[in-house]
């Protein structure tokens, strides 16, 4: 079974700005994101979020526009499926180590038997991709994937495996690396920030949405080309929505793992 | 298409080793006992379900090659690696994959780094599985997978689709959690750790007591098990995934999202709710997650009087490995027809009423298991076993 997997829209944060479905710049290397536009804003996280983590909102803040952005621009044919089944994966190496670091700084600070719950609550890599799933509704199958430098790449490979294979029908995937705490960066590398999210879909072959239509992960024998895979991704996208073209992007880490990932246009596209 | 369990490796509290999991679990001994780590003082528990030293690890470890990783994750990784590759031919193949599911991953080197006001070395969530891949001539994908205490479960559910679309001839799935100060710290702060071992589904029981350990699994389609003369000890037959979408840390008490999560698998698998024998329940001995489990067995099973059996009384609740030592006792107690009781469990909670194996092993639990993980940021998955129809 091979079902065709487009790319319905995406969003990307960096700290030169918030694109949403065009081509992202990188910014400044090393810098936070970018302030959040002006405009309209999710009101509010989750009900029950009594103290949610600047870099979950963060998360939820570009999901959002993301959706929004997908359900107001697609024609009725081409409505999301139910939300209570897109599955949501994000690559990270940062993982929550913001928060970790928070915990630790607390525990240091008031004491090894006053740590604080609410902050201990997002010391999971997957507890700032859980508040999109309970802003956004999302109750498919939820993770997040590392596999170094190419975690995010990774994400969207398997999301489109599995989509391909029919075990998913639609899932919010990309990559995200958030790990500033004040000045301080948190994470591995040099402390570049940025969100990248693709909306992954089953569609027919009627549709108008850029097709992933190749992928594969591999280990060993691979040298560093680099850390930006996601944006050479939207890239790709943005390319074949507007100027056709097929397009691969590779990437790989130092410690060897690697991955690949093809774009092309809808074929209803035309040449 | 459903993949064969063909290896199983494991570390717990109970030392190195399956069968020693195995024969406690079924005598329904406890591994947990007072704290030798590190320091629990000022914190509400004491106790924790600790696997064997990093010296005994690395013994083991070193039938796979000379490697010594830093972190304990992965040393508990190696460890169970050992025993599940034993007499595996580990000739370096992109038809090979490995899949860890884990929540911290190596913790302590990042704890380390900040302490020194040093760099993070690269990749602290995804060291285990690197270092795994690293010994066993996997070059197919080299996965970690995050799902809170569904972790190893999710990794499960990549490892069946690795096989079930073709990538890989053989995946390498396993999860791994050491115990840190960090996490005990964290879970005292939640006020959810009991000062007296864990008891699932018990009137008394007072919260969870964490554990550590590691599962190393080999699967593979049955097809190729077969054609290898190796024996079958499961069948993976399907994993359901699913996201409660009510808090991050307390379940949604009605279980919806469980049963969701558990219906998908068994979709996956192809099999109706009628078919399942045993279920395998998360049992953290939480209040929240012991009623929204009972209250989800209930709906899932419609009344029907389904088996329940759990291992954290016996090994603590290790975390991203938990998902992957469930299957491994669920694998091994079902190829052997029997179901193990519940460590700790006296009285069940009458709140929490579920059908459990209580005291001792008993035969019994047909030959399709269900197994649940459930975590914080409401996240849900399952597993369904079924036992291979053929002898070995």
């Amino acid at each position: 079974m091979s079902v065709p997997v487009a790319v319905s829209a995406f969003a990307v944060w960096t700290p030169a700005g918030v694109f949403i479905d065009t081509t992202p710049e990188a910014g400044a290397p090393d810098a936070p994101l970018a302030a959040w536009p002006d405009g309209p804003v999710l009101a509010q996280v989750h009900p029950r979020a009594r103290r949610p983590h600047a870099h979950a909102v963060s998360l939820v803040r570009l999901a959002h526009q993301l959706l929004s952005e997908r359900e107001r621009a697609a024609p009725p044919a081409l409505r999301l499926i139910p939300r209570d089944e897109v599955e949501l994966s994000l690559g990270t190496v940062a993982g929550s180590a913001s928060a970790d670091l928070e915990f630790v700084e607390g525990l240091r600070q008031r004491g090894v038997a006053f740590g604080s719950p609410s902050t201990f609550v997002y010391t999971l890599p997957t507890a700032a991709p859980a508040e999109v799933a309970l802003a956004l509704g999302l109750r498919g199958a939820l993770t997040t994937v590392t596999a170094g430098a190419v975690s995010g790449l990774s994400a969207v490979a398997r999301a489109a495996a599995r989509i391909a294979s029919g075990s998913a029908r639609a899932c919010l995937c990309g990559g995200v690396e958030l790990a500033r705490v004040g000045e301080r960066w948190a994470g591995p590398g040099t402390g570049h920030e940025a969100v990248a999210l693709f909306l992954l879909e089953a569609v027919d072959a009627s549709s108008p949405w850029p097709r992933v239509e190749a992928w594969g992960l591999g280990f060993g024998e691979a040298a560093s080309t680099g850390t930006d895979t996601l944006l050479e991704v939207a890239r790709a996208v943005a390319r074949a929505r507007e100027q056709g073209g097929a397009q691969a992007v590779v990437g790989s880490s130092p410690e060897g793992a690697w991955a690949r990932l093809q774009v092309a246009p809808s074929p209803s596209r035309g040449p | 298409m459903p993949a064969a369990i063909t290896s199983i490796g494991a570390v717990t509290g109970h030392g190195l080793g399956r069968a020693r999991l195995l024969a406690a679990v079924l005598e329904g001994r406890s591994a947990i006992r007072p704290l030798t780590r590190f320091s629990a003082e000022g914190l509400c528990s004491s106790l924790a379900a600790e696997a064997p030293p990093d010296a005994e690890l690395l013994a083991v470890a070193r039938s796979l090659g000379p490697v010594a990783p830093e972190d304990r994750a992965s040393r508990l990784a190696l460890a169970a690696a050992a025993e599940a590759l034993a007499d595996r031919d580990l000739t370096p193949s992109a038809r090979r994959g490995v899949v860890v599911g884990t929540t911290k991953g190596a913790l302590e080197r990042a704890t380390q780094a900040w302490e020194q006001g040093a760099p993070l070395p690269e990749d602290v969530l995804g060291m285990p599985a690197r270092t795994l891949a690293g010994v066993t001539g996997a070059r197919g994908p080299v996965l970690t997978v995050s799902a809170a205490c569904a972790s190893s479960a999710a990794a499960l559910g990549e490892a069946l689709a690795l096989i079930d679309e073709g990538t890989c001839d053989e995946v390498i799935v396993g999860g791994t959690e050491a115990l840190h100060a960090f996490v005990y710290r964290g879970f005292h702060a939640l006020k959810a750790l009991s000062a007296s071992p864990a008891a699932p589904f018990d009137a008394a029981r007072s919260g969870l007591s964490l554990g550590e350990g590691a599962g190393v699994l080999v699967v593979e389609s049955v097809a190729r098990a077969r054609a290898a003369g190796r024996e079958v000890i499961a069948v993976l037959e399907g994993v359901g995934g699913s996201t409660d979408g009510f808090d991050q840390t307390a379940p949604d008490p009605s279980g919806a999202g469980l049963v969701v999560a558990c219906r998908r698998a068994l979709a996956r698998a192809g099999l109706g709710v009628e078919s399942v024998g045993r279920y395998h329940a998360h049992g953290t001995a939480t209040l929240h997650n012991d009623r929204m489990e009972a209250a989800a067995h209930a709906v899932l099973f419609g009344g029907r009087e389904v088996p329940v059996c759990g291992i954290k009384g016996s090994i603590g609740h290790t975390l991203g490995a938990a998902g992957v030592l469930d299957v491994a006792v669920g694998a091994l107690t079902l190829q052997r027809g029997v179901l193990p009781p519940i460590a700790n469990l006296s009285r069940v909670d009458p709140a929490a009423r579920v059908p459990a194996v209580e005291g001792r092993a008993r035969a019994g639990g047909g030959s399709v298991a269900l197994i649940a993980n459930a975590g914080f940021g409401g996240i849900n998955a399952a597993v369904v076993l079924r036992r291979d129809a053929v002898a070995p």
